[in-house]
């Protein structure tokens, strides 16, 4: 925006397209605002209502740091089964393209994502709780496999269920966009599948991993109703639990907006550290240099980001 | 330079009648709006609200208007976040157990209604709220999976570990709230070893009353923590006898729901007729099949509702206790259940 700001109206060599506006920082700016606006408008109507806002008694208090803890823990280990179990998902997809059902899958991987926490719940339990299926299944065994889904391994059930799906279809996307030259080559070369996993899709794959780690890694840290009802209680508590209580059923603003500071900032530290070790994707290979779209003022090229 | 002249000129124009449109008076003043804030299972269009809606508009010549929020505890959180800027006339479905925290926000007025045709146990004295149905916490089981319920808490607690229980989450949920209040009155300060007995029943606890009842009748747990009306619901509505409440000899704990007028409500005369309207057969009678509870005044009950449970003993906290130690009751749950 702060180049823009400098720079006049110009007319981009050879296209003749030109407007108004193109060199103003006016629509962007106030559209940046606007977007702005909404959460600190927010953000500062709830801190005129706190006084003693105190992060440090929050981070201090033994009870929060079990808290975090546990919510760590439990996003940790949800984020790597997903992401783990994904990767061979995505491979399988990309290889098998005409396998019958296919495009149901991807259709229903896509629905997975959306799902409303307690039909989830409802369906998780229909098929791993005391008398589901797979209990039913191993009750005819004569096995009885009692409450496993009560626990960390309900969560992570759960937390798998509405994850990998999604990034099972991010890998996909990436492997599909690899081009056919590639391809070619592989096959000329006479490439076994380890070779083309180690020197075609480990290089995609790896670019994309900490994006989508990071999204799945926020979703499961802010995970409440499946995380209370499949954890088994107490227990399983994790810091939205807390932030509910404390400004649903305590009104104790200043402690909800400690809480949820708390949990912006392990957020955004998180964030910032993933995005360290996220690269730029070539999507197409191309001759490497780059070029401004014809109806932008300046700025940065379009395949920058 | 005549295109960016046309541009403005168009802005401007689209600004001035944003600014005529928004500043005209609106031509539909034609009914004042009571607006009534409830809990989401009043307003939905399978419980009560819309025949409440339709017998209280019938009288009144206005138009109600239900907004459903997500608990009885969002709506005193919401009203205390708008303060004296609401836009409700009546809160309804509020809690005893959240009764004086209602009260010390200042928000509400005085009803002024004669509640000499309240049949509650114990009667009604408050000044500011009024009641309008209450029920009993049990455990509801299925007698087909469960032959003999046990007819305690002391005997819940001390019976075989097979046997599984699912409660709710006193801190996201009022029957969560409720069972702790029970186990309070009943055991006091020696609430933390009965939580510490309970806890290798219980299945799980969940966010709120749907998850729980929704695994019990899919057959995760023995009983569930509901109401003792829960039975009606099925034998009623689905003609099924098979869910029973379990009668307790300690006794159960009443939940009364309740309703206030705002003192800053912006039509305060069809408030205090909304008032006065709960306490009328015409709503009352709306009340077993609509919201599942017992009504406060004597009208006719479903014959159904004759086989439920009766509590001998209604427990209740006064309202100052709660208020005084919720938390501190809250944070011993949470550890005697976290170990």
């Amino acid at each position: 925006m702060t180049q823009m700001a400098t720079r006049k109206l110009r007319r981009p060599f050879g296209t003749g397209i030109s407007h108004p506006l193109a060199g103003s920082p006016w629509p962007g700016g106030i559209a940046a605002g606007m977007v702005w606006l909404v959460p600190l408008a927010a953000a500062a109507g709830l801190a005129r209502s706190a006084t003693g806002v105190n992060l440090s008694g929050v981070w201090h208090d033994p009870y929060i740091r079990g808290v975090l803890l546990f919510t760590l823990w439990q996003a940790t280990l949800s984020t790597l089964l997903s992401v783990a179990f994904a990767v061979p998902v995505a491979r399988a997809l990309h290889r098998r393209g005409n396998h019958p059902g296919r495009r149901w899958f991807l259709a229903l991987a896509g629905l997975a994502f959306v799902t409303p926490s307690i039909v989830a719940i409802f369906g998780i339990a229909a098929v791993h709780g005391h008398s589901g299926y797979v209990n039913q299944g191993l009750a005819l065994l004569g096995v009885d496999g009692g409450y496993y889904l009560y626990g960390l391994t309900g969560i992570l059930i759960a937390h798998t269920f509405f994850n990998l799906p999604l990034a099972a279809r991010v890998f996909l996307q990436g492997l599909q966009s690899v081009p056919p030259e590639t391809w070619r080559l592989a096959a000329q070369l006479g490439m076994r599948s380890r070779d083309i996993l180690r020197i075609i899709e480990w290089p995609v794959l790896r670019a994309l991993l900490p994006g989508v780690a990071g999204i799945i890694f926020l979703l499961t840290f802010t995970s409440f109703a499946v995380v209370l009802t499949l954890g088994g209680g107490p227990r399983a508590t994790t810091l939205e639990v807390a932030i509910y209580q404390s400004l649903r059923m305590d009104f104790d603003i200043p402690r909800a907006i400690s809480l949820s500071l708390l949990q912006v900032t392990v957020c955004a530290l998180l964030f910032l550290c993933f995005g360290r070790y996220a690269r730029t994707m070539q999507l197409a290979p191309s001759a490497g240099r780059d070029f401004s779209r014809p109806d932008t003022a300046g700025g940065l090229p379009a395949a920058a980001i | 330079m005549s295109r960016t002249w046309n541009w403005n000129r168009l802005l401007g124009v689209a600004l001035a009648t944003a600014a005529v449109s928004l500043t005209a008076p609106s031509a539909y003043a034609a009914k004042p709006r009571l607006v009534v804030y409830t809990y989401d299972a009043f307003a939905a269009k399978w419980g009560p609200g819309p025949k409440v809606e339709a017998a209280f508009e019938a009288r009144c010549g206005c138009d109600l208007k239900f907004v459903a929020l997500d608990s009885s505890v969002g709506i005193l959180s919401r009203l205390k976040l708008e303060g004296s800027q609401t836009r409700a006339d009546v809160a309804l479905g509020l809690d005893t157990s959240l009764l004086a925290d209602a009260r010390a926000s200042g928000l509400f007025a005085e009803h002024g209604l004669p509640t000499g045709r309240v049949t509650l146990p114990g009667g009604w004295r408050d000044r500011d709220f009024v009641p309008f149905d209450y029920g009993y916490f049990a455990f509801v089981y299925d007698s087909t999976r469960l032959k003999a319920p046990p007819r305690s808490l002391a005997e819940l607690a001390a019976s075989s570990p097979k046997l599984k229980i699912i409660i709710e989450d006193p801190r996201s949920s009022t029957p969560g709230l409720g069972l702790l209040l029970w186990v309070k009155s009943v055991y006091g300060d020696r609430a933390a070893g009965f939580w510490r007995q309970l806890a290798p029943h219980i299945v799980t606890v969940t966010k709120g009353w749907s998850e729980a009842y929704g695994l019990f009748l899919d057959g995760e747990a023995d009983m569930v923590l509901s109401y003792t009306t829960s039975p009606a619901y099925h034998v009623i509505a689905e003609h099924k006898t098979r869910y029973r409440a379990a009668a307790f000899s300690e006794g159960h704990y009443m939940q009364i729901e309740i309703a206030g007028k705002l003192k800053h409500a912006p039509h305060p005369a069809l408030a205090d007729k909304f008032l006065a309207f709960l306490l009328d057969p015409a709503f009352q009678s709306l009340i077993p099949t609509g919201n599942w509870m017992f009504p406060v005044t004597r009208v006719a009950l479903p014959k159904e509702f004759g086989q439920l449970v009766q509590p001998a003993i209604s427990l209740i906290l006064p309202e100052s206790e709660i208020a005084a130690h919720r938390k501190a009751w809250i944070a011993e749950f949470v550890t005697a259940l976290g170990r």
